[in-house]
């Protein structure tokens, strides 16, 4: 579902602009365990209660790997703000992206 | 001040301790009794030299995740998860008389008023006024040092597409919206596909709609006309913003 989302804004962002996401990546990923932090830690991204998608029950956790790899892909990243960062007390993780001029 | 071990912390912890020798790696630094003296649930011993990531793992993982997510799954698997969890939220919103006075009292210093708590609870999942407020103002500084890292200053923007619900972008929760109001910002996009904030949103008026799926998370773009509905489109008059009105697609967003 993110691919579409991050296309959907690429196109109606003008070149030049910029997209500012924030995920739930190493905050979220605290909560995982077996399988799930497996599969976090390959870069892989992790979804929770997928069957109540767009509901807040359904939680997915992004890998940075995955960021930058799947959604900033023919986009610039600008800056990566990881939510650990001590000076920013937020629990997603931001990313700053921008649409290639001409793109 | 360290939290006090629960009952089933108290009867696990001895266990972690199994197959290994009284004075082995973890079980030696971890070797604090947990005793009913000096008022009968007194954890004694060695606590203070508990090393951290021991006791917080154990009581994670013993005292609070399995229990949880052995319920969770079980609601996610009946299929009723979401309702169970809304109707405990509730509940415990109406047992909490604190945060019902708090809220009574709360004037947002914006002077703006504040959604309805069921509203807040669907975003943020909480019904507290005053922490859905700062939490909006902590968001929006937030976002605003990501872009100044990058050197790029939110006043500067020629116009901002606020995109989602849950960062504060309807005009019904009010988190963006609010915050955008004390910047030079001109032009403000805001989507919400929330027809109860729409119904709810002091000085916003629907000014457009556009098609979405069904499914709440599928952009407009990626799904027919016979799966979709209509997305609404808000103009928050009062904030001194203009919107979008039309279509998606629409651009020049910066």
């Amino acid at each position: 579902m993110q691919r579409p989302w991050i296309d959907e804004l690429r196109r109606v962002v003008r070149p030049g602009g910029h997209i500012l996401i924030t995920v739930s990546g190493v905050v979220g990923a605290r909560r995982l365990l077996g399988d799930e932090l497996a599969r976090y830690e390959d870069g892989q991204l992790v979804v929770q209660g997928g069957r109540f998608e767009g509901r807040n029950y359904c939680a997915v956790v992004h890998p940075d790997a995955y960021v930058r790899n799947v959604l900033a892909h023919e986009l610039e990243l600008v800056a990566a703000v990881p939510a650990a960062e001590p000076e920013f007390d937020h629990d997603q993780d931001a990313y700053l992206l921008r649409v290639p001029e001409g793109g | 001040m360290r939290p006090r071990p629960s009952r089933r912390m108290r009867r696990l912890a001895p266990g972690a301790c199994a197959g290994r020798t009284a004075h082995t790696t973890a079980c030696s630094a971890t070797g604090g009794r947990f005793s009913r003296r000096r008022g009968g649930r007194g954890f004694t011993g060695e606590l203070n030299e508990f090393p951290d990531r021991v006791l917080s793992r154990a009581v994670a993982v013993a005292t609070l995740q399995r229990p949880k997510q052995l319920i969770g799954h079980t609601l996610e698997r009946a299929g009723v998860a979401p309702v169970a969890f809304d109707v405990r939220d509730r509940v415990q919103a109406l047992l909490d008389r604190d945060t019902r006075l708090r809220n009574r009292r709360f004037r947002a210093p914006d002077g703006l008023p504040m959604p309805p708590a069921h509203l807040i609870h669907k975003v943020v999942g909480h019904f507290d006024y005053e922490l859905f407020y700062d939490g909006g103002v902590t968001r929006f500084a937030y976002l605003r040092d990501v872009l100044r890292r990058a050197g790029v200053e939110f006043e500067e923007l020629g116009s901002v597409l606020d995109w989602g619900a849950a960062a504060g972008a309807s005009c019904g929760t009010g988190v963006g919206w609010r915050a955008y109001r004390s910047t030079a910002v001109t032009t403000t996009h805001s989507w919400s596909a929330g027809a109860a904030a729409r119904s709810r949103s002091p000085g916003c008026r629907p000014t457009g709609s556009l098609r979405r799926c069904r499914s709440r998370t599928t952009p407009s773009t990626s799904c027919t006309a016979s799966r979709s509905s209509r997305i609404w489109m808000g103009r928050c008059s009062d904030l001194g913003s203009t919107s979008c009105a039309g279509s998606s697609d629409q651009a020049g967003t910066s």
